[in-house]
C-alpha cells in the first residue's frame, strides 16, 4: 500500500487540522468528482449531488477530529461509500425526521466492507476515480503540450493533424504524447495495489 | 475486405500482406493480426485503458466507433473537439419537458443550441442543451449551469435573454430568445455589407425604423458599388466592401458596438464577466440590434472558487493577454473591453490583429506584439477609431477604458461625429504614467510638466478629458458600493486610487470615499468628508442622508433625526440612491419606514433598468428588524418572498440564506410565545434548514453555521448546537466573530454539565470584554457553585460588590450574584449598606435612565415594590427596554427565597422583552432553560 496509502493518511492529517484549509479544498479536489458522479449515477439531480458532495466533506471535516484512520479496519473507499450513500439517504428523507451525521468513531466497517464491495456502481467510479488519480499523479512528469495533446487527441478524439496544428506541436508528437502519458499511466497503476485507497 | 485502423493511431492500414504481423505505416506501431481480423497487441489493453480514461474524464466513450476525421476548418478556431462532446444530437419533434426540438442551429462551447418550441407558451425559443450529462464531469455541469445562471441575471436590450432553465432526464438546458439575425463571424466571412450604412438605412426604412444616430442626409452618399451593395452570398469581393468603407459606414460600425459595449456593461455591474467576446458571440440581429449571447466562460466574480484552473479556454485571436498568459487571477471586465476591440478590430479591417500558423504563435503575438495601427493598411479609417480601437486593445489592462461604459461613450461621440475622450497616445500620456508610477521621486518632475501643460493649452484639453475619465471610473465604483455591497469596498479601492491619480474632482472623490468608509466602518472619517463636502453644497441630498446613516452609527441619534428632518424640508429623495441613505439612516428608529424607502429605491432602479440587490437585501433587513422589534408576523410576509429571490438570483451566497434563517427563527419565536407550539416548531426546522443550506452556500463564512447552532439550541439539540458553534469559531475572521461564539457557546456547555468547557468559554469571554461582570464575576461563581464550592463562588461575587470606586450597576449585580447563590441576605445587605456610596451613571440616550437605576436599587435592595419599578417601565417610551432587567431580578428574587415556580414564571417574562442589546433575555434565559431541565436545581437553595 505504500505511497498511495500515506499520501492519503497525510489528507487525512491535514483535515483534522482545522486551520488548514487546503485541507478541505484538496479533498474537494480529490474525491469531488468521484462523489459527485456517484450521486449522479444513483439518481440525484445536480443540485442535490453537488450538496452531498459538500455535506461529506463537511462530514469528514467535522469527524475527523480525533478520528484515528486504522488501515487494518477497514478501507476509506468504503467509508467513503457509506457517507455518500448516508448523505444521499438524508436526502430522500429530507421532509421526515433526518438521522443524524455518519459518526466515524463509531462506524460499522465490516459492514461498510460488504456493503462496498457489493455496489458495481461505486466499484466502478471508484476505478475512474483510481484513474483519474493516476492520470493525475502522473501528470507533472509531462510538458504542458503533451498533456494537452494527449487529452484533445487521445481522450477528446480530435485527428492527430488538428491536434498538431491546435497545441501547436508535430504530428510525430501528437502519437509520441499519446503513447508516452498512456504508458505512465500504465506503470502508475500497475506500481499500487488494485485495492489500495487511493 | 474489412478493414484495419491502428489502435495507435487509428490510420487505416493496408492489410494486403497474408503475415500475422502488420504494420502502420503512419505511426510506425507493429501488431498482431488475430483471424477476426483485430489487432491482439497489448494495443488493445490501450484501447480499453484509454475507453476507461475517457469515460473517467467525461469524455464521449462510444468515440472510437464513430468517424474519427472530424477536421477544423482553417479558419474555425471553436471548440471543434469539444463539440465531439455532442454527438448525440436530440432529432427532431423530440421533448425536453415544456420544449420541442424543431432543428439543431449550432454548436457553442458548451452544448448544442437547437431551435426548439416551448409548447405551453406557443413559442419559439433557442434551446441550449448539455447532452446526456452522464458522461460530462461535475465541472461541465457547474460550468453549463453558470452559465445559465450568469445569463439569467442579465436583463439588457443587449444582451440575449434567458427564459427558463431545468434539468429534464439527463439533460440540462435552458431557453433563450431566438434572435433572427446573423452572427458577426458569420457577417465579417460572408456579408461584409451589412455591416454598411446604407444596409442599416434600407433595412431599417423597410421595418419602418431608424434606430441610428446617423445623419440621414448622408445616407445615401456615396454609395458603394451596385455588386457590393447586393451581393450574393457566393460571389463577394471581401477586400473591395472592406476598402470602400465611407465614414457613415464606420460610424456606423461603432454605433453597432456601442450597443455590444452596453451590454457588456450592464454585464459587468453584476458581477459577470463574459471571458469569451468574440464575433461568433455576438448577434445582429434582423431588428438591427447588437445581441451577445454565449456567456459560455461566464465567470461570476462573485464565485472565485468557479475560476477555471489556468485552463486557457477562449479561442487565441480573441484572448486578451493576460487570459492568453495564463494570469487567472488578474482577468477582470477588463478582458472583455480588449475582447470587443478585437473583435473592433476585425470588423473595421477585415483581419485578426494577431496572426500566427499555430495556437502557439498567435498567443506569443498575443502577449508581446503591438497591434498594427489600422490606418496603416486602410488609411480610410478614420484616426478617431483607431485611437478608440488601439486603447481597447492595450496591453497593460489600466491602459484600457476602464469601463465598457467608457467605451460605450467613445464609441458613440464617435457615431455622432463628436470628438471622443480618448487621447491619441502622446508622450504626455506616457510621462504622466510614468510619473504616476514614481510619484514620491519625481514630484518636482510632475509640477514642471503641469506648467508645460498649462503653458501649451492643448494639453489642457487633453487633462480635462482626463478627467471626465476618471469621474467615469468613480461613477463605477459608486455604483458598485451602493448597488451591490458597500460592505466590500476592497473590490473598487483599486479604482478609486486610479480616478484619484487621474485628477478626479475633488466633490465626487470626496463623495465616494466617505461611503467607502462607511462600509468598513469608520462613520467618523465619513462624517468629516462629508462635512467638508456640505459645506461646499448644503442641499447634496445624499450626502445628507448618508450622513445621517453615519451619525447613527456614532450612535448620535437625535443629530441623525435631525438630518434627516432637515433633507425632508429639501424635498427628501429623489434617486433611488438617496432613498437608500435615507432608509439605512432610519433602518433601526423606523423599520416600516425604512423598508418601504428601500423598496421605493429597489423600484425605481428597476424602471431604469438597474438591478439594486443590495436595496432587495436591506428590505428584508428592515423587515426583519420589524419582526424582532414588533413581534408581528406580517412582516415575515413581507421579508420571506424578497429573501427567496435573493436566494433564487444567487446573489450573496450564504447572506440570503443567513437572513432567511432568522426570519424564520424571529417567526418561531413569535409563535412560541403565542403558545402555538407545532408552528414554532416547524418554524425553527425551516430557520434550520435555511441556516444549514447557507453553510453549504458560504462554507467559508463564519455566519451561517452561528443560525445554525441557534436553532439547534432552540429545537433542544444542544450537542449539535455546540458543534455547529465550533464551526462557526473555526471561520471566524475577527475577534469580535470569535468572542460571540464563547457568549453563546458556555451556556450550552453549561446546561449540558461540560463545566469545564463553559467555564473556559467564559474565561475566554472575559478576555474579550473585561467590563462585563457577568463573565469576570458572576457565571464563574455559578460554575463554582455547581460543583459544590460555594466558598469560592462567594469570594468571586464579594471582588465585585468591592470593586472601587462603588459604582449602583456593579451593586445590583453583586447582589444578582449572591441571589444566585441563594444568600438573599448577603444581597440586601450589601445593596443597603451601600446605599449612600454608589454613583449612579447616566445615559443621556436613554430619557428615564437616571430615574430607572435608583428605582431598580430601590427594588433590588427591598426598599420599594415591583409595582413600582413597572409603572415606571410602562410609563416609558420604549417599555420593553426596561421589562427584562426588571423581570430577571424579580426571578433572581424569587431564586434566592426557593420560590421555584414564581421564579420560572418572572424569568419567562424576561423571555418575553426584547432589550436592543438582548442581555436579560439572555441572561434570563440562561437560568430558566436550568430551571425547567433539572426539578432539582439549584441544589445549593433550599426549596
Amino acid at each position: 500500500m505504500g505511497t498511495a496509502e500515506s499520501t492519503h493518511i497525510t489528507l487525512l492529517l491535514r483535515l483534522r487540522d482545522r486551520s488548514d484549509s487546503m485541507g478541505w479544498a484538496e479533498f474537494d479536489e480529490r474525491y469531488g468528482e468521484l462523489l459527485y458522479r456517484y450521486a449522479r449515477g444513483r439518481g440525484a439531480k445536480h443540485e442535490t449531488a453537488e450538496d452531498v458532495v459538500q455535506e461529506v466533506t463537511m462530514y469528514l471535516f467535522k469527524a475527523m477530529e480525533g478520528f484515528e484512520y486504522d488501515a487494518r479496519k477497514g478501507r476509506f473507499r468504503s467509508y467513503l461509500r457509506s457517507a455518500v450513500v448516508h448523505a444521499l439517504g438524508r436526502r430522500a428523507v429530507k421532509e421526515a425526521k433526518q438521522p443524524a451525521p455518519l459518526d466515524p468513531h463509531a462506524f460499522d466497517f465490516i459492514r461498510a466492507e460488504k456493503e462496498s464491495s457489493a455496489d458495481a456502481k461505486w466499484e466502478r467510479e471508484w476505478q475512474m476515480h483510481r484513474l483519474r488519480w493516476a492520470l493525475k499523479s502522473v501528470a507533472d512528469e509531462f510538458e504542458e503540450k503533451t498533456l494537452k495533446a494527449f487529452e484533445v487527441h487521445a481522450l477528446g478524439g480530435l485527428s492527430v493533424e488538428d491536434t498538431a496544428k491546435q497545441v501547436g506541436i508535430s504530428t510525430s508528437s501528437v502519437y509520441q504524447a499519446k503513447s508516452r502519458v498512456l504508458k505512465r499511466v500504465k506503470a502508475k497503476l500497475d506500481s499500487i495495489d488494485p485495492d489500495a485507497d487511493v | 475486405m474489412a478493414e484495419l485502423y491502428c489502435p495507435s493511431c487509428e490510420s487505416r492500414i493496408d492489410i494486403t500482406s497474408p503475415s500475422a504481423q502488420v504494420h502502420c505505416y503512419t505511426c510506425g506501431s507493429s501488431m498482431l493480426r488475430s483471424d477476426s481480423q483485430e489487432a491482439t497487441t497489448g494495443h488493445v489493453g490501450d484501447n480499453r485503458l484509454l475507453d476507461d480514461l475517457r469515460e473517467a474524464f467525461g469524455y464521449d466513450v462510444t468515440l472510437r466507433d464513430k468517424t474519427r476525421r472530424v477536421s477544423i476548418s482553417a479558419s474555425s478556431d471553436d471548440h471543434a473537439w469539444t463539440s465531439r462532446h455532442t454527438l448525440h444530437a436530440l432529432s427532431v419533434g423530440s421533448k425536453l419537458g415544456d420544449f420541442e426540438i424543431i432543428r439543431e442551429i449550432g454548436h457553442g462551447g458548451m452544448g448544442v443550441v437547437y431551435r426548439a418550441r416551448q409548447l405551453t407558451l406557443n413559442r419559439e425559443v433557442a434551446l441550449k442543451v448539455l447532452p446526456d450529462y452522464a458522461r460530462h464531469g461535475r465541472q461541465a455541469v457547474r460550468r453549463f449551469r453558470n452559465e445559465a445562471r450568469a445569463a439569467a441575471r442579465l436583463n439588457h436590450a443587449n444582451v440575449v435573454p434567458v427564459y427558463a432553465q431545468g434539468d429534464f432526464e439527463g439533460h440540462y438546458f435552458y431557453a433563450m430568445k431566438l434572435v433572427e439575425g446573423a452572427s458577426l463571424d458569420q457577417i465579417i466571412k460572408a456579408q461584409p455589407q451589412r455591416l454598411s450604412s446604407t444596409h442599416a438605412a434600407q433595412h431599417s426604412s423597410s421595418l419602418n425604423m431608424s434606430p441610428f444616430a446617423i445623419p440621414q442626409r448622408t445616407m445615401k452618399e456615396e454609395l458603394p458599388t451596385a455588386d457590393a451593395a447586393h451581393p450574393s452570398d457566393d460571389d463577394i469581393n471581401h477586400d473591395a466592401e472592406i476598402s470602400h468603407r465611407t465614414k457613415e459606414d464606420y460610424r456606423y460600425i461603432a454605433s453597432l458596438l456601442a450597443g455590444v459595449a452596453d451590454g457588456l456593461d450592464h454585464a459587468h455591474k453584476h458581477g459577470v464577466i463574459h471571458r469569451d467576446i468574440k464575433p461568433h458571440n455576438i448577434i445582429l440581429g434582423d431588428d438591427l440590434q447588437m445581441y451577445i449571447t454565449d456567456f459560455g466562460l461566464a465567470h461570476l466574480t462573485s464565485e472565485p472558487h468557479m475560476t477555471l484552473s489556468g485552463e486557457i479556454m477562449g479561442t487565441p485571436s480573441y484572448l486578451s493577454p493576460e487570459q492568453a498568459g495564463g494570469s487567472t487571477s488578474e482577468i477582470d471586465h477588463r478582458t472583455d473591453i480588449y475582447s470587443l476591440g478585437v473583435t473592433l478590430f476585425e470588423l473595421v479591417t477585415g483581419e485578426r490583429p494577431f496572426i500566427g500558423e499555430t495556437r502557439d504563435q498567435i498567443i506569443q503575438a498575443v502577449c508581446h506584439q503591438e497591434a498594427t495601427p489600422l490606418r496603416r493598411n486602410i488609411q480610410s479609417i478614420p484616426r478617431d477609431l483607431e485611437t478608440i480601437c488601439l486603447r481597447t486593445m492595450e496591453k497593460d489592462p489600466q491602459r484600457r477604458y476602464p469601463t465598457a461604459s467608457a467605451l460605450a461613450e467613445d464609441l458613440r461621440r464617435f457615431a455622432e461625429g463628436r470628438p471622443i475622450l480618448s487621447r491619441h497616445v502622446t508622450f504626455v500620456e506616457r510621462g504622466a504614467k510614468w510619473i504616476r508610477r514614481h510619484k514620491a521621486a519625481s514630484l518636482a518632475m510632475a509640477v514642471s510638466v503641469a506648467l508645460l501643460a498649462v503653458s501649451t493649452g492643448w494639453v489642457a484639453s487633453y487633462s480635462l478629458s482626463q478627467q471626465r475619465e476618471a469621474d467615469l471610473i468613480l461613477d463605477g465604483a459608486y455604483d458598485w458600493l451602493v448597488h451591490s455591497n458597500y460592505r466590500k469596498p476592497e473590490v473598487v479601492l483599486d479604482d478609486i486610487q486610479q480616478a484619484q491619480d487621474m485628477g478626479a474632482s475633488m466633490a465626487k472623490l470626496l463623495f465616494v470615499q466617505s461611503l467607502v468608509d462607511a462600509g468598513q466602518g469608520h462613520p467618523d472619517r465619513t462624517i468629516e468628508k462629508l462635512n467638508t463636502l456640505l459645506d461646499a453644497n448644503p442641499e447634496h441630498i445624499e450626502a445628507l442622508y448618508m450622513k445621517a446613516w453615519a451619525l447613527w452609527q456614532q450612535r448620535q441619534f437625535d443629530q441623525s433625526r435631525s438630518v434627516v428632518a432637515f433633507a425632508a424640508t429639501l424635498g427628501g429623495p429623489i434617486t433611488p440612491e438617496a432613498w437608500f441613505f435615507r432608509a439605512l439612516a432610519i433602518h433601526y428608529d423606523d423599520p416600516d419606514s425604512a423598508a418601504h424607502s428601500y423598496q421605493v429605491a429597489r423600484n425605481m432602479a428597476g424602471a431604469n433598468n438597474q438591478y439594486f440587490p443590495q436595496a432587495s437585501l436591506n428590505v428584508a433587513r428592515a423587515y426583519n428588524q420589524i419582526l424582532f422589534a414588533r413581534r408581528s408576523l406580517d412582516a415575515f410576509q413581507e421579508a420571506e418572498p424578497v429573501l427567496l429571490q435573493l436566494v433564487k438570483d444567487s446573489f450573496y451566497a450564504g447572506t440570503a440564506h443567513y437572513l432567511l434563517s432568522i426570519t424564520y427563527r424571529l417567526a418561531a419565536e413569535i409563535y412560541r410565545d403565542t403558545g402555538n407550539a407545532d408552528k414554532a416548531d416547524e418554524y425553527f426546522q425551516t430557520a434550520l434548514s435555511w441556516a444549514q443550506q447557507g453553510e453549504l452556500a458560504a462554507p467559508l463564512d463564519n455566519r451561517p453555521p452561528t443560525a445554525v447552532a441557534t436553532c439547534l439550541e432552540k429545537l433542544g439539540k444542544l450537542e449539535d448546537a455546540i458543534a455547529a458553534r465550533d464551526r462557526a469559531e473555526s471561520l471566524a475572521v475577527h475577534d469580535r466573530q470569535r468572542c460571540e461564539g464563547y457568549y453563546y457557546r458556555w451556556r450550552l456547555h453549561y446546561w449540558l454539565g461540560h463545566l469545564d468547557e463553559a467555564l473556559t468559554d467564559i474565561q475566554q469571554h472575559a478576555a474579550c470584554d473585561a467590563e462585563d461582570p457577568f463573565f469576570t464575576h458572576i457565571y464563574p461563581a455559578l460554575i463554582d457553585a455547581e460543583r459544590g464550592d460555594l466558598t469560592a463562588a462567594q469570594a468571586r461575587i464579594e471582588a465585585l460588590a468591592n470593586r472601587q470606586p462603588y459604582t449602583a450597576s456593579d451593586s445590583i449585580l453583586a447582589a444578582a450574584g449572591y441571589r444566585l447563590l441563594g444568600m438573599e441576605d448577603a444581597a440586601t445587605t450589601l445593596l443597603i449598606s451601600h446605599q449612600n456610596q454608589v454613583s449612579f451613571l447616566s445615559d443621556p440616550s436613554i430619557p428615564i435612565y437616571d430615574q430607572w437605576q435608583r428605582s431598580l436599587y430601590d427594588y433590588c435592595a427591598g426598599t420599594q415594590p415591583f409595582e413600582v419599578l413597572l409603572t415606571l417601565a410602562q410609563s416609558s417610551e420604549t417599555p420593553w427596554k426596561f421589562l427584562g432587567e426588571a423581570y430577571y431580578h424579580a426571578g433572581l428574587k424569587a431564586l434566592a427565597s426557593g420560590d421555584r415556580v414564581e421564579a420560572i414564571k418572572k424569568f419567562e417574562q424576561t423571555r418575553k422583552s426584547f432589550d436592543d442589546t438582548a442581555d436579560f433575555r439572555y441572561n434570563g434565559g440562561l437560568v430558566l432553560r436550568r430551571l425547567k431541565a433539572d426539578p432539582t436545581w439549584p441544589g445549593w437553595i433550599a426549596p
